[in-house]
């Protein structure tokens, strides 16, 4: 049982490919240096101790305890102990770093895939950026280093033994040593499939108990509570049967390589050492020096349980990032590598948006007519997976105009929506936001590099071509998302990162315009109050309100109202029609709404079904009356 | 909740699990107290060929080995023992955790406060195995093996050199011991931190229409990133207080080496010596792996623990409204009388029912209709008692709904929610959730009342057919309708339909209609929906708005009336 959108724990993404190369950014997030200071650190820690032992022996056979001595043995413990300290704290230090920088990756990846890709994934690419990056940390930062330290330590050991007391017992040892992975080899065949089908077993488990838990409400409304809780046992533990019988298997391969170390290092080491002390080569403490480095040799016993748990899981979710990394956006193609002339920050457009341009020149250019707000030029849309909404529809909104845009429900107004604000890309023909087209073309940098440059301090310079056409635009949605914070925080998402630090009386100036002052003022810690998770500590009209002050501060020029009011309760409609109409005085207004009464009084009203026909009409009958921008070719309701 | 006590409640949810749990540490304990004989018998034949005795080589190989083998026996057996332990132990737990969170139910589980819980649920109560697995028997044996070794060093080989021993183990198994409240609370901290990032992230996916629009993806990124430093920070405090501990574990390790050898041979010379001092050289040698473990244990407690405490939070919370009542059913059909109910949502100013007073009559069609936001889900919700109001009740006929059991209430009351889900199992089991011992016939009459039965015989298998994410896709109006037929198979008196019919386009819609209208003439419905526009003309409304009855009558008066339900209608239709 899978409640919708819950990914499996532990399954790679699906439609992954299984040995794919892992993404270069996933490798540059754990510089090779790191997974080298791990491995040094485990080699000092255990020569120190290793020449320790070497010094005991010594001292055992009778040596006296001199300050020299003394001195040598206190050093040695100091590396050995500052090595402890310094693996583990580096450890962390690497994971930490690491983790920052893979949830950089992914969070920046996600926003490049655009809001269409993100809404359809959000809990798997949440898992992805939470639990996968976690994992994948851990395992590249605080597991391979250490891993590879802890496999080759046994190595350096004996060549200090070689060095130190006897080069013959190191190397017979090392022989068996290097013997024992040929045995764990063979045995890992038959261990394998056990994994797949022990995590497989484990999955089914928590998806039983978790979309019971999602179904809860039907559960108990059907009295079905204990019942459920009962199969859900039953079901549980069989389950759990099951997973202790692969386990049984799996286990096995513990009890291989414990028996494998142990006979070989100890046993060997032990009748080796005796046999060489009886014949006078080696000295007793030579001979317990020996003895005492065979217990470092057997090290690697212990790690290889976490080869499970840590390794499998962690190669698992590094997979699963690569493959996020590497998506193509759905519907734009990779950015494409040329600038374009409005590679301009996006804190240029504060200030353009009140100049009144229905009928004059434009300010910047002199000669050309203004663009017009927005034009559509034989644009086929839909969304992915899916038959386009509209095919060859041509539409062109000019500044200064009140637009209402109605249809039925399925017409294309959302679509339409998420066209303007450039979240959809057409899969035919543009679409012109203030002359600047919603594709074609992009800065010169992506958003991933923008956060590479997050990482390293850098401002972000340039941006892709989205972001110029989102900032024309000043939007309120049908249902206003509230990030987590304040409300101060979620008014000052419309100004530019560079004004942070404004002072509060331009955000109470833009409560006032949104009819919000009041509430605000009446609550206990003003603009410091806290909206909640997804904003549910305001009501809805409060909601549309803040989004309309939001749509003040940002002051764009042209103003997109998608079916403003249709959350939003009975008694407040008026209030908060009032504030749009005050919002679109001296702007480009266009509203999307099922009924053209819904909301402001509109110049122009274009009635989107019998469009999208009449585009279908002229392209089927293929002749084109489209032209370029000389001849304006309106679609009016008749 | 105190650490002891988090500790104590799972041993006690694990149940009879001890004979398993103590076999598991028995053996762990016999393992390592080979590992020293391993090592002290390789000792001793080092020492007595060094004194010119005859190395019986051959003794001394099959000696080794067989204690080698039966080591390697004994630590797989640890380990299957402590899985079992960890798994049964788990799967008790969450059988609590369904158990207690079904009275807490919808409550608690719905909306965000759900999310949550799906994390608390199978993240935490994983994250509690290590406490079965990994943190019992190191700590028990921790203590007992150098408590059984160093008395046998003493008693049998020497006493000085024993209590030399005795004094670095001591000191190193109180140092995690000392330092593990300040673990603890350096870990709380770094809980907090990841949740708090945890949300930025949530924020971050579920808010990128709002980041694209405003440009806002370099401040959500520095952000983000900010709050990744903060978990860094409270991350390697936790780090450095476990790197002091580690750093002292193995300075004493290497100190009580030398201090052995050095105690040892100071009697100068002596071969009794030379024997004794390399026996406690092996022993504490053997040592090591056992005193050490007990760092593992700490670390791993303090995350067990954590976890532990969120879920008890969960499987203590009070039960969404109490079910204390006795009464008995009233005869034949009643109306329902809504008598002046109020209630706020937790932290909301704005009360979500404002004392609001309605009727619905036995046997009629009725509706509740309003926007988003207006409270009519939630005044559906009291009908089944979903949730308490703060004052005001609900009544069938004469009998207060709070004196009815609710599996009473909830027997005579059908509720179908507005996002419906499937059960893994098949169509016909899903339809019987109500009513386990519903017959064939009915099942198919439901079927039909809901326009699904042609699409139900077209299924491969039929009523057999598995649903699920896997099994079968549904569309959402599919969906819907299959809850509906749910719930008319459980033969209520009332059917409450949230939003039930909202998917459904008008003729679908329609259809559900005339057929439930024919087939169950005595049931009464009350249709919560805002797609005013459906209804036809003589359906009993009830208008709200802000959590406040603004209107009420039959539809067709109502829309003639040109009031709220008038707004309404204008508001949704054709909606989306």
């Amino acid at each position: 049982m899978s409640a919708p959108g819950h990914p499996q724990q532990g399954s790679p993404h699906p439609h992954s490919v299984e040995k794919a190369p892992l993404h270069p950014d996933i490798k540059d997030a754990t510089p090779r240096w790191m997974l080298w200071t791990s491995v040094v650190i485990a080699w000092a820690s255990a020569a120190a101790t290793a020449l320790l032992f070497v010094r005991v022996g010594a001292l055992f056979d009778g040596e006296p305890l001199t300050l020299a001595t003394g001195i040598g043995l206190a050093l040695l413990i100091a590396v050995a102990a500052a090595c402890a300290w310094g693996g583990v704290v580096f450890s962390d230090w690497a994971s930490s770093t690491t983790e920052r920088r893979l949830r950089a990756l992914v969070i920046s990846r996600v926003f490049d895939l655009g809001a269409v890709a993100a809404n359809r994934r959000s809990s798997s690419l949440i898992s992805l950026a939470t639990d996968a990056v976690d994992r994948t940390a851990h395992y590249r930062a605080g597991f391979l280093g250490p891993i590879v330290g802890a496999l080759t330590t046994p190595l350096l050991v004996l060549g200090i033994m070689a060095l130190t007391t006897s080069a013959e017992i190191a190397g017979w040892v090392a022989l068996l040593v290097l013997l024992v992975p040929v045995l764990i080899g063979g045995f890992q065949r038959l261990v394998r499939p056990v994994g797949a089908a022990y995590r497989r077993s484990r999955g089914q488990l928590t998806s039983s108990f978790l979309g019971a838990i999602t179904a809860l409400e039907d559960i108990v409304y059907a009295r079905a509570g204990r019942r459920i809780g009962d199969d859900l046992a039953r079901r549980g533990e069989a389950h759990r049967r099951n997973l202790m019988r692969l386990l049984a298997g799996n286990q096995l391969l513990i009890l291989v390589v414990d028996a494998a170390f142990s006979l070989t290092v100890i046993v060997a080491a032990a009748a080796l050492t005796t046999a060489r002390v009886s014949n006078g080569s080696l000295s007793l403490g030579e001979g317990m020096a020996i003895l005492l480095m065979a217990t470092l040799v057997i090290g690697p016993v212990d790690i290889v349980g976490q080869f499970f748990y840590i390794g499998v899981s962690g190669r698992a979710a590094q997979q699963r990032i690569s493959g996020h990394l590497g998506e193509s956006a759905a519907n734009a193609d990779a950015q494409a590598t040329t600038t374009t002339a409005r590679g301009a920050a996006p804190a240029d457009h504060l200030g353009e948006g009140n100049r009144p341009n229905a009928t004059g020149t434009d300010a910047g250019d002199s000669t050309d007519p203004p663009p017009p707000a927005l034009e559509l030029r034989t644009v086929t849309a839909g969304w992915p997976g899916a038959d386009p909404v509209f095919e060859n529809l041509d539409l062109r909104i000019e500044r200064g105009e009140r637009v209402a845009i109605v249809g039925p429900s399925g017409v294309g107004k959302s679509t339409l929506s998420a066209l303007i604000q450039a979240h959809l890309t057409p899969q035919e023909g543009q679409v012109l936001v203030d002359g600047t087209p919603t594709t074609a073309g992009a800065g010169n940098v992506t958003l991933t590099e923008a956060a590479r440059q997050v990482a390293a301090h850098a401002p972000a310079e340039y941006l892709p071509d989205e972001s110029a056409v989102r900032s024309r635009l000043g939007v309120v949605e049908q249902r206003t998302f509230l990030f987590m914070g304040t409300i101060a925080d979620n008014l000052r998402l419309a100004l530019p990162a560079d004004t942070h630090a404004a002072d509060d009386s331009l955000l109470w100036e833009a409560l006032d315009f949104a009819g919000l002052r009041a509430d605000v003022e009446a609550m206990p810690d003003g603009l410091a109050t806290e909206v909640g998770d997804h904003g549910r500590l305001l009501s809805g009209g409060q909601a549309q309100r803040l989004a309309i002050a939001r749509a003040w501060l940002r002051d764009a020029p042209i103003l997109l109202f998608d079916e403003p009011t249709s959350q939003v309760d009975l008694a407040g409609e008026a209030a908060i029609l009032a504030a749009l109409n005050r919002l679109g005085a001296d702007r480009t207004v266009i509203m999307i709404a099922h009924r053209p009464e819904a909301i402001l009084a509109a110049d122009r009203v274009i009635d989107l079904s019998e469009l999208s026909a009449q585009s279908s009409n002229r392209a089927d009958s293929s002749t084109r009356a489209h032209t370029s921008s000389g001849t304006p070719v309106r679609g009016e309701a008749q | 909740m105190t650490r002891v006590r988090l500790a104590a409640r799972l041993i006690e949810a694990a149940g009879n699990l001890y004979p398993s749990l103590i076999a598991s540490t028995i053996c762990r304990i016999l393992n390592q107290l080979l590992g020293i004989a391993l090592l002290v018998i390789a000792a001793m034949a080092i020492v007595g060929v060094a004194r010119g005795g005859e190395p019986r080589l051959g003794a001394l190989i099959i000696a080794l080995v067989v204690i080698a083998l039966v080591k390697a026996g004994l630590r797989y057996l640890e380990h299957y023992l402590g899985h079992r332990v960890a798994f049964t132990a788990l799967q008790r737990l969450r059988e609590l955790f369904f158990a207690r969170l079904v009275p807490q139910a919808p409550a608690a589980t719905t909306g965000r406060a759900g999310a949550e819980l799906t994390e608390r649920a199978s993240g935490d109560i994983d994250r509690i195995e290590v406490f079965f697995a990994h943190t019992f028997p190191p700590a028990v044996s921790a203590v007992v093996v150098p408590a059984i070794a160093l008395t046998w060093l003493g008693l049998a080989v020497d006493g000085t050199l024993a209590l030399t021993l005795a004094v670095i183990v001591v000191l190193m198994l109180s140092a995690p011991v000392l330092t593990s409240r300040s673990t603890w609370r350096a870990s709380a901290d770094a809980a907090d931190a990841r949740g708090d990032l945890a949300g930025h992230i949530g924020d971050d996916v579920h808010g990128i229409r709002e980041v694209l629009t405003f440009g806002a993806q370099d401040r959500r990124l520095h952000k983000l990133d900010a709050d990744g430093r903060a978990l860094s920070a409270s991350r390697s405090s936790v780090a450095r207080i476990q790197a002091g501990r580690s750093a002292l574990l193995v300075a004493l390790q290497l100190i009580g080496l030398v201090a052995v050898v050095v105690v040892g041979t100071a009697g100068g010379g002596a071969s009794d010596a030379a024997l004794a001092t390399a026996t406690a050289l092996a022993v504490f040698a053997g040592l090591w792996v056992p005193v050490r473990g007990i760092e593992n244990f700490s670390t791993g407690l303090d995350t067990a623990l954590a976890a532990a405490a969120r879920v008890w939070e969960i499987i203590d919370a009070a039960p969404a409204v109490p079910d204390n009542g006795t009464a008995h059913s009233p005869t034949g059909p009643t109306d329902i009388t809504v008598d002046s109910v109020s209630l706020h949502y937790p932290g909301r100013e704005t009360p979500a029912l404002a004392e609001v007073v309605a009727r619905f009559r036995a046997g009629t069609w009725s509706a509740v209709v309003g926007v988003s936001g207006s409270g009519k889900s939630t005044l559906a919700s009291l009908l089944v008692r979903g949730r308490e109001p703060e004052s005001g009740g609900v009544r069938l006929g004469e009998v207060d709904a709070t004196d009815l059991p609710l599996d009473v209430l909830r027997r005579r009351i059908a509720f179908v929610t507005q996002h419906p889900t499937l059960l893994s199992g098949s169509l016909a089991e899903n339809l019987r959730l109500a009513a386990p011992e519903a017959s064939d016939d009915l099942i198919d009459e439901a079927l039909s009342i809901v326009a699904l039965d042609d699409w139900a015989a077209g299924l491969p298998e039929g009523l057999a057919t598995r649903m699920q994410g896997r099994g079968l896709t549904v569309s959402g109006g599919q969906l819907q309708r299959l809850a509906i037929a749910r719930a008319l198979v459980g033969e209520p008196e009332v059917l409450v339909l949230d939003e039930a019919l909202s998917q459904l386009d008008a003729a679908t819609a329609s259809t559900v209609r005339h057929r439930l209208a024919e087939s169950r003439p005595e049931l009464t419905v009350i249709e919560i929906t805002h797609r005013a526009d459906l209804l036809p003309d003589d359906t009993e409304v009830v208008v709200m708005d802000s959590g406040r009855l603004v209107e009420h009558g039959p539809a067709g008066d109502l829309r003639r009336a040109d009031g709220p339900f008038t707004r309404v209608e204008a508001r949704n239709a054709p909606g989306r």
